[in-house]
């Protein structure tokens, strides 16, 4: 009896679940000590006998947020528009530009592509200054063109979509050539659907690392209203010294929507993608 | 090529109408593929003036010159700056520094991320939820994970030491300063590159593992005749951009040990921000980013090189 | 398909504007209504904040940049809006104390436009702000109003003053204490309202609080702390009174042998043992318990007090002096107030008459009550509400005395290349800790760096 009830757990993958969640436990350790300390008082923290679950669970670091002076909701949907119109825009310049340095008829492809990925390589203190001169020079301080202007190319996302139209085995782009479609259907109807898994990964990468842009958005705003949720959580981080256990309710509070968005959204995008790649 | 092919049209052409008509279709289509090509470039190249050469052309200007408490060039210097660089300590600790970390992040968040993202390929219960939470640290601003690390790994009071029974001192400490940060990027890179490589791994066609199994080959094998040679180029692209991203991380050492204790982190980058946002010492901050920017253009160039030999595309 | 895609970057885009327009409405809303409001000072319509001084309201509206993320410097300001109808004041956080210095910085570069009109910055940028040239003295508008300086505390007032021109108005100020943990003095069979009150002292202390897992005295590796030292025994750290008279040539805090006097104290403390290094979290430790004794800035009497709870009883001591014979005080730490040099007297006119209402002894009593940095406003600590706080909290009232009992001319050096000096310090105390170095080729060393800084620096900024 007994060897085959393991037999069975080995078959339907039974180890390597219990690996996944050992691993998941690991991994995900300090997530959850975000979620347990956003509930405890700051002296539980500093406590003789540190606690891992709240001894005394209590909501008063998001009362505190909430009844404070920081508009946190505007903060996120302010947030929420800068990361879309970054993630948008860099999508559709990055797949534009891999298809030009692989398929299209580009002269220096190799050089070009350098020259993107040597823009990965210059230290933002070196364009910090030039790029605030800029935007301050045509007067999008306090404005969302102000906040994405410099995040619109992304060359990591060129290098991925070139990667990924590398991948794309080359008997489906020769018969789409003999087929007569043109070079603007084939990116369409071909590349695109087919690149669908690339993009939703670098949709959400730059999704994230918009969300996640703290120097630029402190630099350019010094409006409420304009602001962005990682400032708003510089705000409740103390002069010298911070309460944690604030700090962390607060980023719950950013964390949750921007995890819903991701997969909520994502999903979606992904399904609408693969949907083509069938029907085209 | 391009030429036979049309030698081939224009002797096609006398032999029959439609044959013309292809020649010119093709050279239609030719015109098109160039003219597409310089559209669908010219955004990227404009960003790229716009936004990161212009600014870095500066910077050149700037590393060849003395510059005054507001940032202005007020003497030509020619090449001091980089002769007093090459020739401190202060510079080459940081590279050495530099290396360390990208080597104690880029390997094993790779490593990491790769076994997660096999183990999860396979349908499982409870598989889409594992690859929803082992996406979700990604999604944690690297400031964040910082300050929960700095909670966790705080000698005093931290979880770590008192649930494994160490009196370490962690970031504060010459040894484990440099591990400790690292542990932190390694965190979000995890995640980042988990993203990558599932989905990469969700593109890998059924069939390669059901032959691979009917021929009865074990997980290794397995993994190594079709995983890794079909993520190939995702494991290229991040191990190119995980270089470059964590070369140029500075956030968590400025938290954690602003550079210290007596250099142990203070790697190009962050001293780099140190010279120009605290000391505002513009022109070596200057030269350090060009010098910088030529050793990663140099670690690229010489990955590109590798890259015709180790990745493998369909 | 292609329309599926480019429904979803549509969908986003128009998602992304939608918010963004109704963002647009809510601010103009918030906005309008903040007019009235006492405490929505923060908040106004949107726009640039240029134009000409004078707006539709008929007040000047003036911005302030600040580094205190409390809802009380909004409050203030609004308090300051509804007393008068000439001046209309902005506080506008904007990050900690190095991130609000760098965007002014650029904000500058960038023409001054965008630059607020009152910046607060912390007390190591000082040099900075004078020698740049971004700042117009509030000594100007201080002799054009005849403005009476005399309940400013005179040891804060001559720490700002440079060369007979006060720059800028203080507003938080903070000296360094002792914190020590009175329960483990009861344990260890001290006597808790005694504290060690020099490094002697503090050592032998150490000794005995010392237990296992528990060290006596963590001691960070701050040169701030070191200029206090220096201070406290009457030793300059650069030449020309302090960089103070006129701007300071070399370092000279080796060659007067306050330096190693001060090194020496530090190092016979950690030869005693008792002492561990935690570095920049020696105040965690000293609220985990894992230290009986620390020495931090005032102004976090109230954060420690509350962070500790009941975990332990928290007592606050005037700062060990490094020899028991001298006592000149403690200098100050934190930060004040700059008017930016736009060009526009209107505005630095205006944003003159907000300071004045920082330093009023309401506002200071306000102030020092809610947080932990000291009022300094004289007037401040005679009002009715300040002696009854000081009952129910009398661990604020030591930072008070601590400066009080200083002498007015206890002040630290001002050079512009002190952030990277106080590094290059900070380099070779830890040398000397780990005994990689003798506490006199540690500050020797130390002085040779600083004074090639200083050297370099005055070469490529020669003064007008």
């Amino acid at each position: 009896m007994k060897p085959s009830v393991a037999g069975r757990f080995r078959r339907c993958g039974g180890v390597r679940m219990l690996i996944v969640i050992a691993a998941a436990l690991f991994y995900l350790f300090p997530l959850a000590r975000i979620f347990s300390m956003s509930f405890m008082s700051a002296p539980e923290l500093y406590a003789a006998e540190p606690s891992i679950l709240p001894r005394q669970f209590t909501v008063e670091n998001y009362v505190s947020i909430f009844e404070g002076n920081i508009p946190i909701f505007t903060f996120l949907k302010n947030t929420v528009v800068m990361a879309l119109l970054i993630t948008a825009v860099q999508l559709v310049v990055s797949s534009i530009t891999a298809y030009a340095l692989t398929e299209l008829d580009l002269p220096f492809k190799n050089a070009v592509f350098v020259l993107i990925l040597g823009g990965m390589m210059i230290p933002f203190e070196s364009t910090m200054l030039s790029n605030y001169l800029f935007v301050a020079g045509h007067g999008l301080r306090n404005s969302y063109l102000g906040l994405i202007l410099p995040f619109l190319l992304s060359p990591a996302g060129v290098f991925l979509m070139r990667q990924q139209f590398r991948s794309i085995p080359r008997e489906m782009v020769e018969a789409a050539d003999i087929d007569g479609c043109g070079p603007l259907r084939l990116f369409a109807r071909i590349m695109i659907p087919m690149s669908s898994n690339a993009l939703a990964s670098l949709g959400i990468l730059s999704m994230v690392t918009a969300w996640n842009q703290y120097v630029w958005p402190l630099l350019v705003t010094d409006k409420n209203e304009m602001r962005t949720v990682q400032v708003g959580i510089s705000m409740l981080q103390g002069l010298e010294f911070s309460d944690y256990t604030l700090v962390m309710a607060g980023i719950v509070l950013v964390l949750l929507p921007c995890v819903l968005i991701f997969i909520v959204g994502f999903r979606f995008f992904v399904a609408g993608l693969t949907e083509g790649a069938v029907k085209g | 090529m391009e030429t036979v092919k049309q030698q081939n049209a224009v002797l096609a052409a006398p032999r029959c109408k439609a044959g013309a008509w292809r020649g010119a279709a093709q050279l239609l289509r030719r015109v098109e593929k160039r003219l597409l090509a310089v559209a669908f470039i010219l955004p990227a190249l404009y960003l790229l003036w716009q936004f990161s050469y212009g600014a870095f052309f500066q910077t050149l200007y700037s590393s060849v010159h003395l510059t005054n408490i507001q940032g202005i060039a007020v003497e030509f210097c020619g090449l001091d700056l980089y002769r007093t660089l090459l020739a401190g300590e202060e510079f080459w600790n940081s590279c050495l520094v530099s290396v360390e970390f990208v080597l104690l992040t880029v390997l094993p968040s790779l490593a990491s991320a790769l076994a997660l993202a096999a183990l999860c390929r396979k349908r499982m219960p409870g598989g889409k939820v594992a690859n929803v939470l082992f996406s979700t640290p990604v999604a944690v601003s690297s400031t964040c994970v910082t300050m929960v690390f700095m909670t966790m790994l705080e000698p005093s009071m931290g979880l770590v030491n008192q649930m494994l029974g160490l009196n370490w001192k962690w970031y504060l400490d010459g040894g484990l300063a440099l591990v400790s940060v690292a542990m932190v990027v390694n965190w979000n890179l995890i995640a980042m590159d988990f993203i990558f490589l599932s989905s990469a791994l969700r593109a890998v066609p059924a069939s390669y593992y059901e032959s691979a199994s009917l021929d009865g080959a074990d997980g290794w094998k397995v993994f190594w005749n079709i995983t890794f040679p079909s993520v190939s180029p995702t494991v290229f692209f991040l191990t190119v951009v995980n270089i470059l991203q964590t070369f140029q991380a500075f956030g968590p050492i400025n938290i954690m040990t602003g550079g210290g204790p007596s250099g142990a982190t203070d790697v190009l980058s962050y001293s780099i921000y140190r010279d120009a946002f605290v000391n505002y010492q513009f022109s070596p901050a200057a030269a350090k980013s060009v010098l910088l920017f030529i050793i990663l253009l140099g670690v690229t160039v010489l990955q590109m090189r590798g890259e015709k030999r180790r990745v493998f595309y369909q | 398909m292609k329309k599926r895609i480019l429904a979803f970057l549509a969908a986003a885009v128009c998602a992304a504007g939608m918010l963004a327009g109704c963002g647009g409405q809510d601010a103009n809303s918030s906005g309008a209504s903040s007019e009235g409001a006492a405490s929505g000072a923060s908040q106004t319509t949107g726009g640039s904040g240029t134009g000409s001084a004078a707006s539709e309201d008929g007040r000047v509206h003036v911005t302030f940049w600040h580094a205190m993320n409390t809802d009380l410097i909004p409050e203030i300001a609004g308090k300051f809006n509804e007393s008068q109808d000439e001046v209309y004041v902005e506080a506008l956080y904007q990050g900690a104390y190095g991130d609000v210095l760098n965007n002014f910085r650029m904000a500058m570069a960038a023409g001054g436009q965008d630059a607020p009109d009152i910046v607060q910055v912390y007390e190591g940028g000082s040099a900075f702000m004078i020698e740049s040239g971004y700042a117009t003295p509030v000594q100007t508008y201080i002799d054009e109003e005849n403005y009476d300086l005399s309940d400013i505390l005179p040891l804060i007032r001559n720490y700002y003053t440079y060369n007979g021109t006060m720059y800028s108005m203080p507003f938080n100020s903070s000296n360094a204490v002792l914190y020590y943990n009175k329960d483990m003095f009861r344990a260890a069979g001290l006597d808790p309202e005694a504290p060690p009150t020099t490094f002697e002292e503090l050592g032998e202390y150490a000794k005995q609080l010392k237990t296992d897992g528990v060290a006596g005295v963590a001691l960070p590796i701050d040169t701030s702390l070191f200029e206090f030292n220096m201070v406290n025994i009457g030793k300059e750290i650069v030449d020309n009174g302090n960089g103070r008279n006129a701007r300071a040539t070399k370092a000279v805090f080796s060659d007067n042998g306050g330096g190693l006097e001060v090194f020496q104290a530090y190092n016979g403390l950690y030869l005693t043992g008792a002492t561990e290094d935690f570095g920049s979290d020696s105040l965690q430790a000293f609220m985990g318990q894992k230290t009986a004794m620390t020495i931090s800035s005032s102004s976090l009497v109230s954060t420690v007090a509350n962070t500790v709870g009941e975990n332990f009883e928290v007592g606050v001591a005037q700062m060990p002096r490094t020899n028991p014979d001298v006592n000149c005080g403690i200098p100050v730490g934190g930060g004040t107030l700059w008017l930016a040099n736009k060009g526009e007297p209107e505005k630095e006119r205006a944003a003159f008459q907000f300071l004045k209402f920082m330093i009023e002894p309401e506002t200071q009593a306000e102030w020092h009550m809610a947080t932990g940095y000291y009022a300094i406003s004289q007037k401040a600590y005679e009002l009715e509400s300040v002696k009854e706080f000081y009952e129910e909290n009398p661990l604020f009232e030591v930072a008070v005395e601590q400066i009080m009992n200083s002498n007015t001319d206890a002040v630290g050096p001002v050079y512009a290349v002190n952030m990277e000096a106080r590094s290059k310090i900070q380099d070779h105390w830890r040398a000397m800790m780990e005994q990689t170095e003798t506490p006199e080729e540690a500050i020797r060393a130390a002085q040779d760096e600083v004074t090639a800084l200083i050297e370099q620096y005055n070469a490529t900024n020669p003064l007008p």
